[in-house]
């Protein structure tokens, strides 16, 4: 079945376990990256279903984020909620210096299960939708 | 609906070879608790410590900090739903052990967090600095995965605390405090010219060691509802939140909900607490939408004329905050929010991730950026290496000689943002 | 450390000269204390400071603010010279040129003699939003009647400044915020504060939040233009974009000024044609193709397809990096009028 939801990540690890099922539009790289890829999106129309900044853990911690966009129809159909949102999550995230520029994989791999929960977390409403 | 809770002032906690309450000492047999906590097959290995205010502890990572309590009178029991039946509590009498806290602490995931040091700089930070601690430290079977790890500590406190409240059960408690919550009509009717004030509490809910429970009930999984402020000090509401210690409310918290206290303060005096309202902080944007909505709606149909938002958590929860206070405003409420702030080291950069002008009246738990000097401690219960990966912590913040050079963001409960504190900021 | 010497700047009036008829005076200094100074000084020595104000600078506030540079650099030589440890301006109160001179001053002071400086006024002096986030600025009455209590505040900061003590929050060493959010103590846990806020605004008396929302200027949009085809169009933008060589000089950042240039000529913008003027972004991508910032090009597309009636011949320009909100609106202020005077239906504007 087709949704209208794509997810954007850059854990492998959601793209490992959803990548066949859903759009999961994976590219590694940090994650202000993650956020600016995502943002745009939203300059192309894209809607946010998730918040950019979602869990607690800060951004300067966990090397990975997992957003949720329903597809957009172009730039000039702007969601300016959704270009707020993620201008304000980018200004969070530069705030915070990097604490791990190398981090051990076992970090590296707890952080990814987390951000996998909280992707999860968010499933159920993504696909009823 | 109305509680009792009766105050069993604790003044020391001592390992002895029989648990009992004796003359305000709480003696544990930590075989006890090792046998009780060791009944879940997850766990491999269990110690048990004390500290104490002015000691020279340090405790980390800490995952929740709980106070003993014990249904004496009424129906249900401690932590309904979860440890207890699912029965309705929050009538009859309770007993607490005041001045006792039950602290978890163990890894789950690498990078897990929460200091409390008992003296020197940091324990101006955290409030349990100020109580007599119980210190659980688990270690899991090898292979546990993160999720099954995190239930079986989270357990492992609240049966230790539950435990612990159980020998106050027959001691007489040193002071007593009831707490009443009439019905709308009753209340409106007894005090007719005084303002309405509900509590409006935000509860993290966003998956893996982000989670908070209601009666046993995943909060992510719940819309927004009424529930009676005497049933959280029962327990109703708990903790599985492990992720920036510095504002997520631990059990402890819960139990002691200070808005909920001080607005009982108040009551019948200069307002009229009229009832609380729970509502989560999903991930979900559309989830966000609805809970908020359903949070204003709540209030509206209370009829009240003000309400007192508090959050949870760092970054996302503030556009929950500023949600819910937009549309309570919206829906002629007045709005008072407790938050904190990440204005980064210097101050200088934009505290909330969300913001909106409807939003006029802030109580701020303070900077969590701001950066904290720790001294050494003799003694550390816990794994002080994972310091350098705990939040607030950064590269080399644990120095060679156990000092500690971190973000205020590391101290458990340090910017809490139910106003536990006297901390703020301008 | 030895005594603390200190220099304190006033203006005409606060000098015994006279009021706004002297205001032209020029600027001159005076060994020791005016009045209000003297005051100053003893509530210092009050708290157990040993402390001096060496001197006086005085300048009238016409003459201050008509000759900014002059005056500047004539009252910073004089303050020099008597090598403060601690400068002081005002207290300002409600008086605007007098608390824009204290501002300026202080600021220039702090800046260039890299001393520790303090200035006071009341919060609506438009010195206030100007420098507040700059130097410390301790809120006081609107009108001299209230220089007890401003000496009261200031002395105490004054002090600590000059000893070098931590400035705690605010709310606690008496200056208006400045940006920087500090921790402090409270002497009630929050959730008491909260309840206590909520009665003060359930009852409608005034209450003071802990964390101001940042200041939302928002602009209702103005009705759509219905008539598109027909319309005039013009291009503003904070993007810094000028004429080659930036005949104006507009600052890279903290504009104190705006430029008006024509675009009659100019169908496209090119690298030899136009560049930006901003230092707040990469400016590689302007200066290789300006349209990227200041969409002439398109505009032009747009007017030959008939989509506008007429691009407008003048583009207006600026950088908005660190640039004052009062500077940008008072230049929009002056050339919407411009605009409206052109007959300017639309205006795009863009930013960086």
């Amino acid at each position: 079945m087709a949704y209208n939801f794509k997810i954007m990540t850059n854990n492998e690890l959601v793209f490992e376990k959803y990548g066949n099922e859903y759009e999961v539009d994976y590219k590694p790289g940090t994650y202000e990256e993650l956020l600016l890829r995502v943002r745009t999106e939203v300059h192309n129309g894209a809607k946010l279903l998730t918040h950019p900044l979602s869990g607690s853990i800060k951004p300067n911690e966990t090397p990975f984020k997992t957003v949720y966009l329903k597809k957009g129809k172009g730039p000039l159909h702007l969601d300016f909620d959704s270009v707020e949102m993620i201008e304000n999550a980018i200004i969070t995230a530069k705030k915070f210096k990097i604490r791990f520029p190398v981090m051990p994989d076992y970090i590296r791999a707890d952080f990814a299960l987390i951000d996998l929960s909280l992707m999860e977390s968010a499933l159920p409403a993504a696909t009823q939708a | 609906m109305k509680l009792e809770l009766g105050y069993i002032k604790i003044s020391d906690i001592q390992l002895s070879n029989e648990s009992k309450v004796e003359n305000g000492v709480l003696y544990v047999n930590p075989e006890d608790i090792i046998n009780l906590i060791k009944e879940d097959e997850n766990i491999a290995t269990v110690a048990v410590d004390v500290a104490r205010p002015g000691e020279s502890v340090r405790i980390t990572p800490v995952k929740d900090v709980i106070e003993p309590r014990v249904k004496v009178e009424g129906p249900g029991s401690i932590f309904p739903g979860v440890i207890g039946k699912v029965n309705r509590v929050g009538e009859g009498r309770t007993h607490v052990l005041k001045g006792a806290a039950v602290v978890t602490t163990g890894r789950i995931v690498g990078f897990q967090e929460g200091i409390i040091d008992m003296s020197g700089e940091g324990a101006k930070y955290t409030p349990f600095s100020q109580t007599m601690n119980l210190v659980v430290t688990c270690e899991p079977v090898d292979g546990l995965r993160p999720h099954e790890h995190e239930k079986a500590i989270r357990f492992a406190g609240l049966k230790t605390a539950v435990f612990l409240g159980e020998l106050g059960r027959n001691v007489e408690p040193d002071e007593v405090e009831t707490f009443e919550t009439l019905n709308v009509k009753e209340g409106i009717e007894k005090y007719p010219n005084l303002p309405r004030v509900a509590y409006v509490q935000m509860l993290q809910s966003q998956g893996l060691m982000h989670d908070t429970y209601v009666y046993g009930v995943d909060a992510k999984r719940t819309l927004s509802t009424i529930i009676m402020p005497t049933e959280v000090m029962d327990g109703a509401i708990l903790s599985g939140n492990c992720v920036s210690s510095c504002d997520k409310n631990t059990t402890y918290h819960h139990l002691n909900n200070p808005v909920i206290a001080d607005l009982f303060k108040a009551h019948g005096k200069t307002l009229n607490f009229a009832g609380m309202i729970i509502t989560n902080e999903n991930v979900y944007l559309a989830d966000k939408e609805r809970s908020s909505d359903w949070a204003a709606k709540l209030c509206q149909y209370l009829g009240v004329d003000g309400a007192i938002v508090s959050q949870e958590g760092f970054g996302n929860p503030d556009t929950d905050l500023i949600m819910n206070a937009k549309k309570i405003e919206t829906v002629g409420v007045k709005t008072v929010i407790i938050t904190d702030e990440y204005a980064g080291r210097d101050g200088k950069s934009q505290s909330l991730a969300d913001a909106d002008p409807l939003a006029n009246a802030v109580v701020t738990g303070g900077n969590a950026n701001m950066v904290i000097h720790l001294p050494k401690m003799d003694k550390v219960i816990g794994h002080i290496n994972f310091v350098d990966t705990i939040a607030g912590g950064f590269d080399g913040s644990l120095h060679e000689d156990g000092t500690i050079e971190a973000e205020l963001q590391i101290i458990t409960g340090a910017t809490n943002e139910l106003g536990f504190n006297k901390l703020s900021a301008r | 450390m030895g005594k603390i010497k200190v220099v304190h700047y006033v203006n005409q009036f606060f000098a015994g000269i006279g009021g706004e008829e002297k205001a032209d005076q020029t600027p001159f200094k005076q060994d020791g204390t005016m009045p209000i100074g003297a005051q100053i000084e003893k509530a210092m020595q009050a708290i157990n400071a040993d402390v001096e104000i060496v001197g006086t600078v005085v300048c009238g506030d016409s003459y201050f603010n008509e000759n900014l540079e002059t005056a500047k650099a004539a009252v910073l030589d004089m303050i020099k010279s008597y090598e403060p440890d601690l400068f002081i301006a005002g207290p300002a109160f409600n008086a605007g040129r007098y608390g824009v001179a204290c501002g300026t001053i202080t600021t220039e002071v702090q800046e260039v003699l890299g001393i520790p400086v303090l200035t006071g006024m009341y919060k609506e002096n438009p010195g206030a939003d100007m420098y507040k986030n700059k130097v410390y600025v301790v809120p006081t009455k609107d009108s001299a009647a209230g220089a007890r209590d401003a000496i009261k505040k200031m002395a105490p900061l004054a002090v600590k400044l000059a000893t070098g003590a931590e400035i705690e929050a605010s709310c606690v060493d008496n200056y208006m915020p400045n940006g920087i959010r500090k921790n402090f103590f409270e002497t009630k846990r929050g959730s008491e504060r909260a309840v206590e806020m909520m009665i003060k605004k359930l009852a409608g008396k005034e209450f003071v939040t802990e964390f101001p929302m940042p200041d939302f200027d928002r602009v209702d949009p103005n009705p759509a233009v219905k008539d598109m085809a027909h319309a005039r169009v013009a291009l503003v933008t904070s993007g810094g974009v000028v004429p080659k060589g930036n005949p104006d000089h507009i600052e890279s950042s903290s504009a104190s000024k705006y430029g008006e240039y024509s675009i009659a000529e100019f169908d496209d913008l090119t690298s030899e044609t136009h560049e930006t003027a901003h230092g707040g972004y990469d400016p590689v991508y302007c200066n290789q193709d300006s349209d990227r910032v200041l969409p002439v090009d398109v505009m032009r597309e747009f007017e030959k397809a008939g989509r506008i009636g007429k691009l407008h011949e003048y583009f207006y320009t600026t950088t908005g990096n660190g640039t004052a909100v009062l500077n940008a609106v008072a230049f929009a202020k002056e050339f919407s009028q411009k605009l409206v005077a052109a007959g300017v239906d639309a205006v795009v504007l863009t930013s960086t």
